[in-house]
């Protein structure tokens, strides 16, 4: 039911039954890591493929949703981990994802630019239109401009200037910024004059029938937007990616033409926290119809995010409505709850009063906004297996947004008013601030996590242990974050090495020294009063097997945060302790 | 693509990592006749690659979730795999095959076939031709499943406010249950074949957006018979129909009847409200050796009432009075009925027959989705109605009237309703339907 055939399941059956069924994992340092920009191996040059979305839709809506509610691996509380992590509980480069901002923080104007190289389509010049979608939702036509590069152009709905495209190109630039490969989106105005029709351009009708493409044909796509004042035209112009397009990806399975694709996606990392980070921005149409694969040199499918137009406040042809978000656009178990309880059951949104914030902006709202419930407007076979784990890495890379950041990109959005901007950019900082409460208390976020060297310098007048005890020094995101503070919050440790039969406990508000700056945290791990286990530890430092170190946060009001295990190992030279690796 | 490895975390990238940087895309760059060997390459490394597994590796969850996993294989073959293959038939963009093209090609020739689910009582699904290539002029012609037949021609003459029908018709309904007259007759039917022509004229005159009148004349002749296609029970063998008149006798009669709407409904925020009214009579005069007259009465009142964004209450009463002026009285078949999606779900349809008929109905909506651009809604309803039959609507007494039950969900674009599907039931069984047109 959770999308295999039965076939697997047996097959699952008897692997278990051979593997022993309770034999637990390898401890991670211990485990094979994924390498870093393995996918970008060459591959022979894929066939392009459209898949069909009918059917598709089905399955992820109803198969997937009932599959998921009724999964025994949900039941029991027992969710599938992301395979492709690091033993930091981190990703590697890839051809999915590439960590900027939070590797190295942006330069707002580096957030403005965006992944973009020029400014524009190049309006010097004739923009030879080379063929058009006169029909359909969201119509457009792809130009040519003087340089020879090519864009996918489309338009704001009438009634509604900006709003498509200044949210296109702002999630473009926050997408872009957080490391997910995304085209280049450019914010655009030309006049009409400027428009030809390129030599043998056609376009497709409805009985695809290809047929000239005339002008008039493609200008009837202008009378569907406004103009700005001074007659010319705004639209968002989204530049053809490199390397021949491939079709979609998709949010489950592999792609069987592509051998680099070696993790099935709903088990990847950079794709469940991608939940997050649309929840951010409401990309409520985050799912395969806007995904591409491009066969980019030298020779490898490198996976992108496109179309940003149904994020923000825009619904793409109208303001985003308050079920956006909170509901699936065909959602069978809330459907089923209105059915059973003959309309009883209601949700905030079926009598919410709402406005647009502006037409440029649409509707975008921070206060109800529940980071652990908002929802796409399909079901995403990634999106329904986020684990805490994941939710929190994708809520570091949202938190690596800062206020000035968010403000750059909201520029690159061109909107047409300081209160737009400035209204769009508050909300944005209130929802970061939102994800980042919600999932940094869903785990213990604690990261740059060593053992300090030299204790004495870094903690000042702290007192290091005395060996076998150590100083573990961390950077604490929460109160980072300002989600509590130094007085608020205690430690609370247990080392355990198996082996050797050593488990030692402690706990305390922690040191005020460590890695870095921003909220440096250090904790003194020493052994029991009496000194049990600190001859076995010793004893067995030659051993391959790493030491347990499970770290638990507890706040002032008593709530304790899910404990994240740290692995230790002795470090080759025998100077003691060195951070093997971690996972929340 | 070493810079690219620098900015990475140091501790996640490995020495392969170095080694897939070198070697992998510097070879991809050399020329074609190297390809192959860049692409052995490439294939050696990744088969020399350690790295975590791709799927998750089996557990005691996966074990004990094999049952279900054989439970769902053929729920999800029945309820998705096979619906969304065919949706994905349906809806691909593709060129059209040839019997499309075929289709569109006798269409703007001016010929359309056409699939009805009804032309007549009990007619189960049609085909129809309807010709339309000399429009104001028509010509349909339909043939169902159970051997019903409709045959018509006309003239449709429209005007901003005023329409104009003039047609000419032979319809032969082949298998028509008849359950006897009155409201106690028993679930036993018979049926009949009635074939019958029919030339009529009617026009119709809108002054108002709330009101509309229409006025028509006609001429009909009507001959009973045994059912065809069926080796059901007819109506001879299960009623003799000798005191059924119009069972045995050619009928022919010149009719005038008229009608008045007054339509105070609207739409907004995606639901019907107001209230909608129509009264409608007519006099049927025998000629031509038919010893009977007659006339009717009927009376419709529907209204809409929203309850909230989502829900919203659907009622309609309904009266039918039908009475005889002199002669042999009323033919069977021109009984007021009741039965059927018109008047009670549960019920099949003219289950009940008499002189006069009333029904009630009363329909909770509730919007169960709609598609994000407001264009496509479904509905789930409850549905209940009471009705009865009699001799007088005056002598109806409680025990005539007859509950019935349904349940059901609509698919509407707009104001458009695009087909219902339901389940009704009353003291008498279950019935399932499936209709693109509903009374409410």
């Amino acid at each position: 039911m959770n999308g295999r055939p039965v076939a697997a399941g047996l097959l699952a059956l008897a692997s278990a039954v051979l593997a022993g069924c309770g034999a637990p994992r390898a401890p991670l340092p211990l485990r094979p890591e994924p390498v870093a920009w393995a996918d970008t191996l060459p591959i022979a040059e894929p066939e392009s493929r459209e898949p069909l979305e009918a059917g598709k839709i089905l399955d992820d809506a109803l198969a997937g949703e009932v599959s998921r509610v009724i999964s025994l691996r949900r039941l029991v509380g027992e969710p599938h981990e992301a395979l492709n992590v690091t033993r930091f509980d981190d990703v590697v480069p890839s051809a999915w994802y590439e960590a900027r901002n939070t590797v190295r923080p942006m330069t707002p104007e580096e957030l403005f630019r965006g992944p973009t190289t020029s400014a524009g389509p190049d309006t010097t010049g004739p923009l030879e239109i080379v063929s058009a979608k006169v029909q359909g939702i969201s119509p457009g036509f792809n130009v040519r401009d003087r340089r020879g590069d090519r864009y996918v152009v489309k338009f704001d709905p009438k009634g509604f200037l900006h709003l498509s495209s200044a949210a296109g190109v702002i999630s473009n630039r926050l997408l872009h910024a957080a490391g997910w490969h995304v085209p280049e989106d450019y914010v655009f105005v030309f006049s009409r004059e400027k428009l030809v029709v390129a030599e043998g351009a056609t376009v497709q009708g409805e009985d695809f029938e290809e047929r000239p493409l005339t002008l008039d044909l493609a200008l009837d796509v202008l009378a569907l937007t406004d103009s700005l004042p001074d007659g010319r035209y705004l639209a968002v112009a989204s530049k053809f990616v490199p390397g021949p397009p491939k079709g979609p990806f998709f949010f489950d399975g592999t792609r069987e033409d592509d051998p680099n694709d070696y993790y099935a996606h709903q088990h990847r990392r950079d794709l469940r926290g991608l939940y997050v980070m649309s929840s951010w921005i409401n990309h409520v149409d985050m799912r395969w119809m806007n995904t591409m694969d491009a066969y980019v040199a030298p020779g490898y499918l490198r996976h992108y995010l496109i179309d940003f137009a149904a994020s923000l406040g825009s619904g793409t042809i109208r303001p985003h409505e308050p079920r956006e978000g909170l509901e699936y656009n065909v959602d069978f178990w809330a459907s089923m709850a209105r059915v059973a309880t003959l309309g009883f059951y209601e949700v905030g949104w079926e009598n919410r009063a709402w406005a647009v914030i502006d037409p440029s902006v649409g509707w975008l709202e921070a206060e109800e906004f529940d980071p652990g419930r908002w929802k796409a407007n399909w079901p995403n076979a990634a999106f329904s297996r986020v684990t805490a784990r994941d939710g929190y890495w994708g809520a570091k890379i949202v938190g690596s947004f800062t206020d000035e950041q968010i403000r750059a990109a909201v520029r690159a959005g061109r909107l047409p008013t300081a209160f737009a901007a400035d209204t769009l950019a508050r909300v944005l900082m209130a929802r970061r601030d939102r994800i980042v409460e919600h999932w940094y208390r869903k785990v213990t976020p604690l990261e740059r996590i060593e053992v300090v060297a030299s204790p004495t310098a870094a903690c000042g007048d702290a007192s290091p242990p005395a060996s076998p005890g150590f100083l573990l020094g961390f950077e604490d995101l929460g109160r980072g974050a300002g989600l509590w503070g130094p007085d608020a919050v205690s430690y609370r440790w247990e080392l355990e090495h198996d082996a050797a039969g050593v488990s030692w406990r402690g706990g305390g508000p922690g040191l005020d020294c460590g890695p870095g700056e921003g909220a440096p945290r250090g904790l003194a791990i020493v052994p029991p009063a009496d000194g049990t286990g600190v001859r076995e530890i010793r004893g067995r430092r030659g051993e391959p097997d790493p030491v347990t170190l499970r770290v638990a946060i507890e706040l002032a009001d008593g709530t304790r945060l899910r404990p994240m295990t740290i692995w230790l190992r002795w470090g080759p030279d025998g100077a003691g302790y060195t951070v093997a690796g971690w996972e929340h | 693509m070493r810079a690219l490895i620098r900015s990475a975390r140091g501790r996640s990238v490995g020495a392969l990592s170095l080694l897939l940087a070198l070697a992998g895309p510097a070879r991809a760059q050399e020329g074609p006749g190297e390809r192959d060997e860049a692409l052995a390459t490439a294939d050696s490394i990744r088969a020399a690659l350690v790295r975590p597994p791709g799927e998750p590796p089996a557990d005691w969850v996966d074990v004990a979730e094999v049952p279900l996993q054989v439970i769902g294989f053929p729920l999800r073959l029945a309820f998705v795999a096979l619906p969304g293959w065919l949706a994905t038939q349906i809806t691909a963009p593709r060129p059209p095959g040839p019997l499309v093209r075929a289709y569109r090609a006798v269409d703007a020739w001016g010929v359309r076939p056409t699939i009805r689910t009804s032309i007549g009582p009990r007619s189960a699904a049609a085909v129809e031709l309807q010709v339309h290539r000399w429009e104001p002029f028509y010509a349909h012609s339909a043939l169902s499943r159970r051997g019903s037949q409709r045959h018509r021609a006309g003239v449709l003459l429209s005007g901003r406010r005023s329409t104009f029908t003039a047609e000419a018709r032979w319809q032969r309904d082949a298998q028509v249950p008849f359950y006897g007259i009155g409201p106690d007759t028993e679930r036993d039917r018979g049926l009949y074949r009635r074939d019958y022509w029919d030339v009529r004229a009617r026009g119709g005159f809108r002054p108002s957006r709330t009101w509309s009148f229409d006025l028509g004349a006609g001429f009909e002749e009507n001959r009973i018979g045994d059912p065809i296609w069926t080796d059901d029970t007819t109506l001879e063998e299960r009623f003799g129909a000798s005191g059924l008149y119009g069972a045995r006798e050619r009928t022919r009669y010149l009719r005038l009847d008229g009608g008045a709407t007054l339509d105070l409904t609207g739409w907004k925020d995606f639901q019907d409200r107001g209230a909608w009214f129509r009264a409608q009579g007519g006099v049927y005069r025998g000629v031509g050796g038919t010893d009977s007259d007659f006339h009717f009465l009927t009376g419709i009142a529907q209204g809409y009432l929203p309850l909230n964004g989502r829900q919203q209450l659907a009622l309609r009463g309904l009266a039918s009075i039908v009475r005889a002026d002199g002669g042999e009285g009323v033919p069977f078949f021109h009984l007021s009925k009741l039965g059927g999606p018109e008047t009670a779900l549960g019920y099949p349809s003219s289950r009940f027959n008499d002189n006069d008929m009333i029904a009630l109905q009363a329909e909770w909506r509730y919007e169960v989705w709609r598609d994000i651009h407001n264009l496509v809604r479904s509905e789930f309803f409850l549905y209940f109605a009471e009705g009865a039959v009699g001799r007088r609507l005056d002598e109806v007494g409680s025990g005539d009237w007859r509950p019935s039950y349904g349940v059901g969900g609509r698919l509407a674009a707009r104001e458009r309703l695009l087909g219902v599907a339901f389940v009704g039931w009353s003291g008498e069984g279950v019935h399932l339907g499936l209709r693109g047109a509903w009374p409410l």
